[in-house]
């Protein structure tokens, strides 16, 4: 196994402020990142995910303990020598104004760079290098400001890149983005992370998209930080105790929570392939409990038909009716009159 | 139970797709300098311009002849231009550029494209400076410090300066504990109220025509500069001007905001250190000299991005510098009214003619936003 590239010390992370007691949010940490790994930094809202980012990329400082990147303290190194082994992506969204995509990754070579910021032919290779690794090459001439969140969180991502550091931390890289961007972002720094040896460290709230990519995560929940790959934190049960919440249940068959709705009915749906599974995520989605084998069902659902004709029947008690939609589906659910009349429609047709 | 294809992204497909297209673009960082020839020939020109124009008129060979060491036809042409307008043009063109240099020192540094050193007060803490030094001179500190050797020039820019830092030292410290650049810009305000009231209890004890000095050193003035006197202010301001060059790199960076700027390797606290001290020498040297001339600061940086169309210090500053000085030299020309021998206060110039061009300009950008950085 590879040396950690960041170790940290019984880190105590948290605040200072003036004139008052410090405020802890997590002590004792002693936590290990390898290199090419992607670790997610997982935890419900105001569980000190940032201020543990911040605290690892020495730009707050620790309430005690070390942090130590490549076996030095990250809040002893200056800043040049810091900025030359971590970079990082922030949630803040800086106005760059009329800067271009490239200037704004080349921004990235800082550390190294003479007194005017001049690139040599080293660093323009290295910029278009990290423009390339994060494929935004069509964006490279284009104003940022006129980018789309996706876009500029990729030329942030290759500005990192830029920097050559071993090690990226990044603050809800996903956190402005729609669900395909989320994913593409995620695919691309873990493949990032593998194919350049660097460790990637962000913290994110997309649990199931994290559970699907990182290479391991932390779970930073009530002071404490439990770490493993996904899958083992998932079957130990930490993952669900570290969200658990009211009204909220981790289903650990499918990796994702749902909400909690006592009194929804039992149904169970017969029928196979992707029209099984929206039916199922419709039925969910409307308070129903989905009935597995065993307990008797209050309702059975039978999908039949392909595609461009999908049929659902419904048999509840001894009352059958078929719908040619999950709009009407529900709708007779919910409604035992309506269902009377789809039945009345359906033999109609 | 996928909502939908975990697959990676085709990386392979995409990227061949853009690099062909890409072919034709070139990757660069959207420089243009050589729009920086149009401001030097255009600084050129007003400087020209300013020598010959004024409530005599002097044709442009008489002019180009005394500049190169010879006499003009007349004896008293020589004498206007070496003794009046030749001061003259230089202050407005180091004055221009000092301004507009930090007014963009100061909108990089704030993130905010209202500051400049006016809207922060640092042009007022400098008036306050002046007020103490004007206003009491004459009386008891007068004699104190002509016995002390200090010459009253000196003292103004000392005064000045100081009352400049101070200034400075007082938003930057209201700023490590606001993060809101609004906030620190309405504590600016604020400040520049508080020195004028000051002001107003000074000017209500001193004597009447001390009040008029004063008055005066506030309308604003490139013409009262003298030989003498050149060396200093051009002392400050170039020192001022290398710091702004020097610090190029780091503007850039703060770009992103001062963490990013931290974690590409600046050192924040030095930075800060620099841009006060530039700063101060800059807009103090320039108030102390010519008086608290508000307009030039805050629009020269916009017209430069406008014109430039970066947001690159590398060419923003040297931009800033030759504009700043054309700007300065423009103004000076129209209060001179030419052919006449009135002489119009220049903080009025500035504005009257400065702010429909800026509002121009920014409308014309349609936003803001994009055009500052």
């Amino acid at each position: 196994m590879s040396k950690p590239l960041l170790v940290t010390h019984d880190l105590s992370i948290g605040y200072r402020p003036v004139r008052k007691t410090p405020i802890t949010i997590a002590q004792a940490l002693n936590l290990e990142l390898r290199p090419g790994a992607l670790v997610g930094l997982l935890g419900p809202n105001g569980a000190g995910k940032s201020t543990l980012l911040r605290t690892l990329a020495g730009m707050q400082p620790a309430l005690d303990g070390q942090v130590l990147l490549g076996g030095e303290d990250v809040h002893r190194l200056k800043a040049r020598a810091l900025a030359r082994r971590l970079s990082v992506v922030l949630t803040e969204r800086p106005n760059l104004g009329l800067m271009n995509g490239y200037a704004l990754v080349a921004l990235g070579r800082h550390p190294y760079t003479d007194w005017a910021g001049r690139l040599s032919k080293h660093d323009a290779a290295v910029v278009r290098w990290a423009i390339e690794a994060v494929d935004a090459l069509d964006l490279a001439d284009h104003p940022v400001m006129e980018l789309s969140d996706g876009q500029r969180q990729k030329l942030m991502i290759a500005r990192a890149l830029a920097q050559e550091s071993d090690l990226i931390i990044l603050d809800e890289p996903t956190a402005f983005l729609d669900l395909p961007r989320r994913v593409e972002i995620m695919h691309l720094l873990r493949h990032l992370a593998h194919s350049t040896g660097r460790s990637i460290l962000l913290s994110t709230h997309d649990l199931d998209l994290a559970l699907r990519t990182a290479d391991a995560l932390w779970l930073l929940a009530s002071g404490q930080i439990l770490t493993g790959t996904p899958e083992d934190l998932v079957l130990s049960g930490a993952f669900e105790a570290a969200f658990q919440g009211e009204g909220v249940h981790f289903d650990r068959q499918s990796g994702t929570f749902h909400l909690n709705r006592a009194g929804g009915s039992l149904v169970k749906v017969n029928g196979s392939g992707v029209p099984h599974i929206w039916t199922r995520r419709a039925l969910e989605r409307a308070g129903f409990e989905i009935a597995h084998n065993g307990t008797p069902p209050d309702a059975t659902i039978d999908v039949h038909g392909s595609a461009d004709q999908l049929v659902w029947h419904l048999h509840r008690d001894d009352q059958h009716s078929q719908h040619a939609s999950l709009e009407a589906l529900l709708h007779a659910l919910h409604d035992p009159d309506a269902a009377g009349n789809a039945q009345h429609n359906g033999h109609h047709d | 139970m996928s909502q939908f294809d975990f697959k990676p992204v085709p990386q392979q497909n995409t990227s061949t797709a853009s690099s062909a297209a890409l072919s034709a673009t070139r990757l660069d960082l959207g420089l243009r300098p050589a729009l920086l020839l149009v401001l030097v020939f255009g600084l050129m020109g007003a400087f020209l311009l300013v020598l010959a124009i004024g409530s005599v008129t002097i044709p442009l060979e008489q002019i180009i002849g005394v500049l190169l060491g010879g006499e003009a036809e007349r004896t008293a042409w020589t004498n206007i231009i070496l003794k009046f307008r030749l001061p003259k043009a230089l202050t407005a063109m180091l004055a221009g550029a000092a301004l507009g240099v930090s007014g963009l020192l100061m909108q990089t540094f704030f993130r905010n494209p209202l500051a400049g050193p006016f809207v922060l007060g640092i042009s007022s803490g400098a008036s306050l400076g002046v007020a103490l030094v004007v206003l009491s001179v004459g009386t008891v500190g007068g004699v104190l410090l002509a016995g002390l050797g200090l010459t009253g020039d000196l003292l103004l820019v000392l005064a000045a300066a100081l009352g400049a830092s101070l200034t400075l030292l007082i938003v930057l410290a209201a700023a490590r504990r606001v993060d809101s650049s609004m906030t620190l810009l309405i504590l600016g305000l604020m400040f520049g109220y508080l020195v004028s009231a000051l002001v107003s209890l000074l000017l209500f004890f001193a004597v009447p025509e001390r009040i008029q000095a004063y008055i005066n050193w506030t309308f604003g003035s490139f013409g009262g500069v003298t030989w003498d006197q050149l060396p200093i202010l051009a002392g400050a301001v170039l020192i001022g001007l290398s710091i702004a060059l020097l610090l190029i790199k780091s503007l850039n960076a703060l770009l992103l905001g001062e963490d990013y700027a931290r974690s590409l390797g600046l050192n924040i606290q030095l930075t800060r250190l620099a841009i006060i001290l530039a700063t101060a020498l800059l807009a103090g040297a320039v108030t102390a000299f010519c008086g608290p001339i508000g307009f030039i600061g805050l629009a020269v940086p916009h017209l430069c991005r406008s014109l430039l169309h970066t947001s690159d210090h590398r060419l923003l500053v040297p931009g800033t510098i030759l504009m700043g000085g054309l700007v300065a030299l423009i103004a000076a020309l129209i209060a001179e009214v030419p052919g006449q021998a009135v002489l119009l206060p220049l903080n009025a110039v500035t504005a009257l003619i400065g702010a429909p061009v800026v509002m121009l300009v920014i409308l014309r950008q349609r936003n803001l936003k994009r055009t500052f950085a």
